[in-house]
């Protein structure tokens, strides 16, 4: 449903608000008053055709040229008020959906917040989230065009020192409009300190539900009826409403913190992944798991992580597909890896069923060094190996002057599952990296970087030749040249040394050995950061807090300006 | 504590204590529709237009062609197919016997917007309620069908080809009979040929690229001028007939036997693509 008008509405209504704030907020400046702040971040891309490396066949390759998007966000504060409004433009972008070009503008979020003694009211586009998020959780991410605010109201009441009660209600965000299921929800927060013993709980219980539109449902019961000519044991009544239950604590103890939580939705209609089931939906209920424990002591942390879920996808209605219209977020359960080559491969969650390790270990012998070791191991239910991962890093810092980063990572990762490549085998790399800095002076400084991934091999069934898995084996090399405070200047390079299965081939279907350089320019002035880069991207899956997509190649120039007032 | 309780048994009672009226979930029209029965042009009842976008390198795309096979066994000759290969999986494997790609195709893609991910189709062109666009996921086709099968058709449209096979020329004539008076504004007609079971190589999960698919609807060609419609400018009132000819020469390498000629007749705004009525008959009777 389209709600411009009304948005139209909003955004006269808070600009007029935060106008005439800005006025008092003029007035008020000599009397401490009210606090306007704001930030921007602007992308522009250019694109640049490149079928090589598969940069074409998107209206931005083939005729658009140009594409780009921002995001304006503006706070005000005073009389116990908080006042925010955020103006999104988006013009030939490709960030909602990488292939294709997305055109709109407006108002993207507006709140108004006051806290009135023991109420909290909050109304407008709501961030917020329910224990760590497995039930609910209203969030943007803006690289991976995320933005599920909850437009509607929250009320917040303590009910005693260190309790809160929580509830809300309203309709999921559809980039300039709505989705038409409600949303509601509740939950109670509390913290319990035990006397002088140093334990203390933090623990919590919340519940959500959601009930479709009748569209939604026509939709639904349209496509199940069809299941009488397949077989009508998969037939199934759908229900409006869908509930979902968590509870959970954080318990601390001189230096352990145990963190857990455990979620049950009621049956509802869930996009089938399974091949043997020739429908569309299933009616199943879902079940999650999530603990974290770790201790930490001078120049020691362990972390040791655990999670399993099954049905537990939850989404504003059940047609929505991949990052669409999601309620809840199942946290990650690998490392979050910075580096070009370590970064390739990520695991993205399976709502509909995985099991998770984690163990992380940081270890400090002296000043000086510090030493990394990360293992995760995801597989289905079924035990199906999804992903695995080895990490081992050294941090050695000497005085002021210079510090290395060595490191080498192993992994498994199901390409055939995440990338839904039939056929493929389990990619395996190795992946030894190094980061050299060193300060030439306190304002001058260069940034090194190496890595070297390695693949596994496998006889190809179609040539029946011996083949890397996906793209082979890839260097990588980088030098950034820093003049603080203002200039960074970075050039790199991934190169594609040994081909695999998956890379371009020329004419005559020689696998072609490529170069992906990037150029980067930053300049950097108090607040306001610029950047200007030359960017030649290999495809890959891109993920964010657990969360991935496949992004297509990109080939072009990219401009991005963010700035805070 | 006592506060947790009352939250637990608010939540126990909403959960369990609310029953809810189910919607109707039985077979469609009381079961089979499948039967294809020929009508007058002044019986024929609302077809919808399903225009399906795919690609060879589609692994998930032999599910949604499965789809499509199970409401044409419901819908019958209320639902009018077509798969047009183009976009991000559609250039041939190096093994392919058949491009399938076409301008015209590439062009009604774009016309329609790009896709978030296949299998998808758009529904007569038509921006649902709910729907973020007009291409919309497998999971709904079913239920835009079926609302889009409510409304009973503003014009109906008939289709007479004529074929030679010495020189291969067809001639497709099209009558249109409103059932109510309309603007000509932006409104337009289309003639596309499609072509069924051609067979070819296919990506489908686990097996990977299997040279032995069936392809059905394959689009081919739009034999009106444009891609996105010819206009209509004759005055559009209701029982008033008009008529329309085409003149194509069909390519020798498509089999006219498996050939069918779809025309519709829908806007061309850039708000309003929507498509009123659509028919289709095979190229040879």
């Amino acid at each position: 449903m389209n709600h411009f008008p009304n948005i139209r509405f909003q955004a006269v209504l808070l600009l007029f608000t935060l106008t005439t704030c800005s006025l008092l907020h003029a007035q008020q400046n000599n009397n401490g008053g009210g606090r306007l702040t704001g930030n921007l971040e602007l992308n522009a891309n250019f694109f640049q055709r490149d079928t090589l490396i598969g940069a074409a066949n998107t209206p931005q390759y083939d005729r658009q040229l140009f594409g780009g998007e921002s995001w304006l966000n503006m706070n005000y504060n005073n009389w116990g008020f908080d006042i925010g409004v955020r103006f999104d433009f988006f013009h030939n972008s490709n960030i909602i959906n990488p292939q294709g070009s997305f055109n709109g503008q407006g108002v993207g979020r507006w709140y108004i917040r006051k806290k009135v003694d023991k109420l909290g009211v909050e109304i407008g586009y709501i961030y917020d989230q329910i224990g760590s998020g497995i039930i609910y959780r209203a969030f943007e991410e803006r690289p991976l065009a995320i933005d599920n605010a909850l437009y509607g109201g929250k009320l917040t009441y303590d009910i005693a020192p260190n309790w809160q009660i929580k509830g809300f209600m309203g309709k999921q965000k559809q980039q300039f409009g709505l989705y038409d299921s409600v949303i509601k929800g509740a939950s109670i927060d509390g913290f319990i300190a035990i006397d002088s013993s140093g334990l203390t709980l933090a623990p919590g219980i919340g519940a959500v539900n959601r009930t479709l539109d009748d569209a939604t449902m026509n939709l639904l019961a349209a496509d199940i009826r069809t299941y009488h000519s397949i077989n009508s044991d998969f037939v199934f009544e759908p229900k409006y409403n869908v509930h979902a239950f968590s509870i959970y604590n954080n318990l601390t103890y001189k230096g352990f913190n145990w963190y857990v939580e455990a979620a049950y939705k009621t049956p509802e209609a869930l996009e089938n992944v399974i091949d043997t089931i020739p429908v569309t939906f299933i009616n199943e209920a879902g079940t999650a798991i999530y603990t974290s424990l770790s201790y930490t002591q001078k120049g020691l942390g362990i972390t040791a992580e655990y999670k399993r879920n099954e049905n537990f996808v939850f989404r504003t209605r059940p047609q929505e597909q991949l990052n669409r219209g999601l309620v809840n977020f199942l946290p990650p359960l690998t490392r979050v890896n910075t580096y070009r080559m370590t970064a390739r491969y990520n695991a993205a969650t399976q709502f509909m069923g995985e099991q998770a390790y984690q163990l992380d270990i940081t270890y400090a012998p002296i000043k000086k060094l510090l030493i990394n070791g990360n293992y995760s191991d995801i597989t289905d239910l079924d035990n199906q190996r999804l992903y695995k991962e080895y990490l081992l890093e050294i941090t050695y810092k000497y005085k002021r002057k210079w510090q290395l980063i060595a490191g080498v990572q192993r992994q498994v990762y199901n390409q055939e599952l995440y990338e839904v490549k039939p056929g493929v085998p389990n990619v395996e790399t190795v992946t030894p990296y190094a980061e050299f800095l060193y300060k030439f002076t306190r304002k001058k400084s260069l940034r090194l970087e190496a890595q070297v991934m390695t693949v596994g091999t496998y006889i190809d069934p179609e040539t029946q030749k011996k083949t890397r898995h996906d793209y082979g084996n890839w260097i990588f090399a980088l030098a950034e040249y820093s003049i603080a405070p203002h200039w960074t200047l970075t050039v790199s390079d991934m190169y594609n040394v040994v081909p695999g299965k998956n890379s371009p081939t020329d004419s005559n279907g020689k696998k072609l050995a490529i170069h992906y350089p990037r150029f980067d320019i930053f300049y950097t002035n108090k607040a306001n950061r610029y950047s200007l880069s030359y960017v030649k991207q290999v495809e890959g899956v891109v993920c964010t807090g657990g969360i991935c997509r496949l992004e297509p190649a990109f080939s072009g120039v990219k401009m991005t300006i963010t700035s805070s007032f | 504590m006592k506060n947790l309780i009352y939250f637990l048994f608010a939540f126990a009672l909403l959960s369990t204590g609310c029953e809810e009226i189910p919607p109707d979930v039985s077979p469609p029209n009381g079961g089979n529709n499948s039967e294809e029965i020929d009508v007058n042009l002044e019986d024929q009842p609302r077809q919808v237009l399903i225009e399906e976008f795919t690609g060879v390198r589609c692994v998930n795309c032999p599910e949604g062609s499965e789809q499509l096979e199970t409401m044409l066994n419901t819908y019958g000759n209320q639902l009018v197919a077509v798969s047009i290969h183009a976009g991000f999986f559609s250039p041939p494997h190096n093994e392919s016997l058949y491009d399938f790609r076409t301008d015209d195709g590439t062009a009604i893609l774009n016309y329609l917007e790009q896709p978030i991910g296949f299998p998808t189709a758009v529904v007569d062109r038509k921006l649902f309620q709910g729907e973020a666009s007009l291409q919309i996921a497998q999971s709904t086709w079913n239920g835009h069908v079926d609302e889009q099968l409510v409304e009973e058709p503003k014009i109906k449209i008939g289709i007479d080809p004529t074929f030679s096979m010495t020189d291969r020329n067809l001639t497709v004539d099209l009558t249109f009979l409103p059932t109510e008076n309309l603007s000509n504004e932006d409104l337009r007609y289309t003639v596309m040929i499609t072509e069924n079971n051609i067979v070819d190589y296919q990506t489908i999960p686990v097996q990977g690229d299997i040279p032995d698919y069936n392809h059905k609807h394959v689009f081919r060609d739009v034999i009106t001028t444009n891609f996105d419609g010819d206009p209509i400018t004759e005055d559009i009132l209701d029982g008033f007939s008009f008529e329309k000819s085409i003149n194509y020469t069909l390519p020798e390498n498509w089999d006219e036997n498996e050939c069918t000629v779809i025309a519709f007749v829908h806007y061309s705004s850039n708000n309003n693509k929507e498509v009123l009525q659509a028919a289709e008959v095979d190229l040879v009777n």
